[in-house]
């Protein structure tokens, strides 16, 4: 697991965990537990997705662009879910990515969001049950099997799993 | 209780089972699926084999459990794809339209529209519908017109006088002096009521134009039509800003253009100089430069498609069936919400991942 995980607070972890019972993590469900809103929009060209204050006391609103794959959208929650818990001072009037998951936080920060969004999405006790399973069941393209079972991209289980 | 109830929709466009059609119902908001609902007659899917892969089809871009309407489209050239003759069983009239009554049963989620024909097998089938309590539709087009009586009479008695029914008075292809019709319209609605009188009416038509040389915006005449009529329990539909007759090629690609429905007219951006996409972004960039028919606020996938080609986006509109894809999908948002349009713009709902 990242840097950014294992430095949550074990308490966040648990909680998290609560919804990763199942490899299809159950993403809108953590989100509303984490008490951040999350809408599908038509957002703004070349926007994959934002967090704002919601103008509640503390709070976070998070939209995401709907005409993206489910897959990449799934990916975009997780992501702004990550800058909520990792970055939450410096949200300021709101983070808005870009495709390339670029905002005006720094490299260093979005990297360390795709971390954390990446251990949300694919968790290692999830992904160890599968990936055994899949070698009894003598899967032949692996990375395409669990990106499918995880409901991420290919090129995002492929880092994951280092291939 | 029927499926939908007639009293809560605002709009019945008729969609075509074509790629533009179908992109253009799938980028809607749920919210927008929910408060519409569309007529579409199966027809081969882009050139699959199988009629199975135009139910998937439906199912992706509508949901797969939403209630929708579904009628057998017209003959088409047949080829050798299995497809053609699936359909054609379903047209098959023998015993009361029964594999077309079968095929509706399978699918919980479909508004049957009734085949006409043979009036006994008719019958049998209107009555096999009706029992099923999904509601039912009848389309009448234009040339029926003559016998519209003996129809909705057909319908009337055995509906319990239409009874969760509507009835589609479709005009089919309108010009301008498609308001001229106020008084044959009403003549038919009266004539649809006297035999079945507690049947809901849909007034239907499309001016979608076909030659755009020097034209710059046009009346939607349907939607002046009905206004005009302003009557109880009658439902606005169109074929969603598409043409009714297809074009068929021939003339080599049209020029770029960009198209913007309005709630009661449609804007027409059309390039005199530039080909392919460069054409399209130019075009777009002018509607968005026109601060009076623009509106940034509209977001739905049609106005981001626009604002991604003025942005030199070549993915986003760069042929015309993309461009067709944008206009309906902005159509359909203003026409389900033409009778309150701020509504129109709060597109935002829950994501459910």
């Amino acid at each position: 697991m990242s840097p950014e995980w294992n430095g949550l607070p074990p308490v966040i972890r648990a909680r998290i965990e609560q919804f990763q019972d199942v490899p299809h993590v159950r993403l809108a469900e953590l989100a509303q537990d984490l008490g951040v809103p999350v809408k599908a929009a038509t957002l703004a060209p070349g926007v994959s997705g934002e967090i704002r204050p919601s103008g509640e006391e503390n709070g976070f609103i998070i939209r995401i662009n709907r005409h993206d794959p489910a897959k990449r959208q799934r990916f975009t929650v997780a992501h702004e879910l990550a800058h909520f818990l990792l970055h939450r001072d410096e949200i300021g009037a709101g983070i808005e990515d870009d495709v390339l998951y670029r905002s005006t936080l720094s490299d260093r920060r979005e990297q360390q969001a795709n971390r954390l969004a990446a251990d949300i999405l694919m968790p290692e006790s999830q992904l160890i049950e599968a990936r055994e399973a899949a070698e009894e069941k003598g899967v032949g393209d692996m990375v395409l099997y669990l990106a499918d079972l995880f409901s991420v991209s290919e090129a995002a289980m492929r880092i994951k799993v280092g291939k | 209780m029927p499926l939908r109830n007639w009293s809560d929709i605002p709009y019945l466009p008729i969609l075509s089972l074509r790629p533009a059609e179908m992109r253009a119902l799938e980028e809607l908001p749920n919210l927008t699926k929910d408060r519409l609902l569309p007529i579409v007659h199966l027809r081969p899917w882009v050139a699959a084999h199988r009629l199975e892969n135009a139910i998937e089809k439906i199912s992706e871009a509508y949901g797969d459990d939403r209630p929708i309407v579904i009628a057998v489209g017209e003959r088409e050239l047949p080829n050798e794809r299995p497809v053609f003759t699936q359909l054609e069983t379903l047209r098959n009239p023998d015993n009361g339209f029964q594999n077309w009554c079968s095929f509706i049963e399978a699918h919980e989620n479909y508004i049957p529209v009734i085949q006409l024909g043979d009036v006994q097998q008719e019958a049998r089938e209107i009555e096999r519908l009706f029992n099923l309590g999904r509601g039912l539709v009848l389309i009448i087009e234009s040339r029926a017109f003559p016998v519209i009586a003996a129809l909705a009479q057909r319908v009337g008695q055995r509906t319990n006088g239409g009874q969760d029914v509507c009835i589609v008075i479709d005009f089919g292809a309108a010009r301008r002096n498609h308001t001229e019709l106020l008084g044959v319209a009403t003549d038919y609605i009266n004539t649809v009521r006297q035999h079945a009188p507690r049947a809901f009416i849909a007034l239907s038509a499309s001016s979608f134009p076909d030659s755009f040389v020097g034209l710059a915006d046009q009346q939607i005449y349907e939607r002046e039509l009905f206004d005009r009529l302003n009557l109880p329990d009658l439902i606005y539909s169109d074929r969603g800003s598409a043409r009714v007759e297809r074009q068929n090629g021939g003339g080599g690609q049209p020029a770029p253009r960009i198209d913007y429905p309005l709630s009661i007219s449609w804007k027409f951006y059309r390039s005199e100089d530039l080909v392919e996409f460069a054409g399209y972004q130019q075009q777009a960039r002018l509607l968005i430069a026109d601060r009076n028919i623009w509106n940034p606020n509209f977001r739905v996938w049609g106005t981001q498609m626009i604002e991604r080609t003025a942005a030199g986006d070549s993915s986003a509109i760069g042929s015309p069936s993309k461009a067709t894809a944008a206009r309906i999908n902005l159509h359909l948002q203003r026409q389900a919400f033409y009778s309150d349009p701020n509504l129109a713009q709060e597109t935002d709902e829950d994501w459910s991942g």
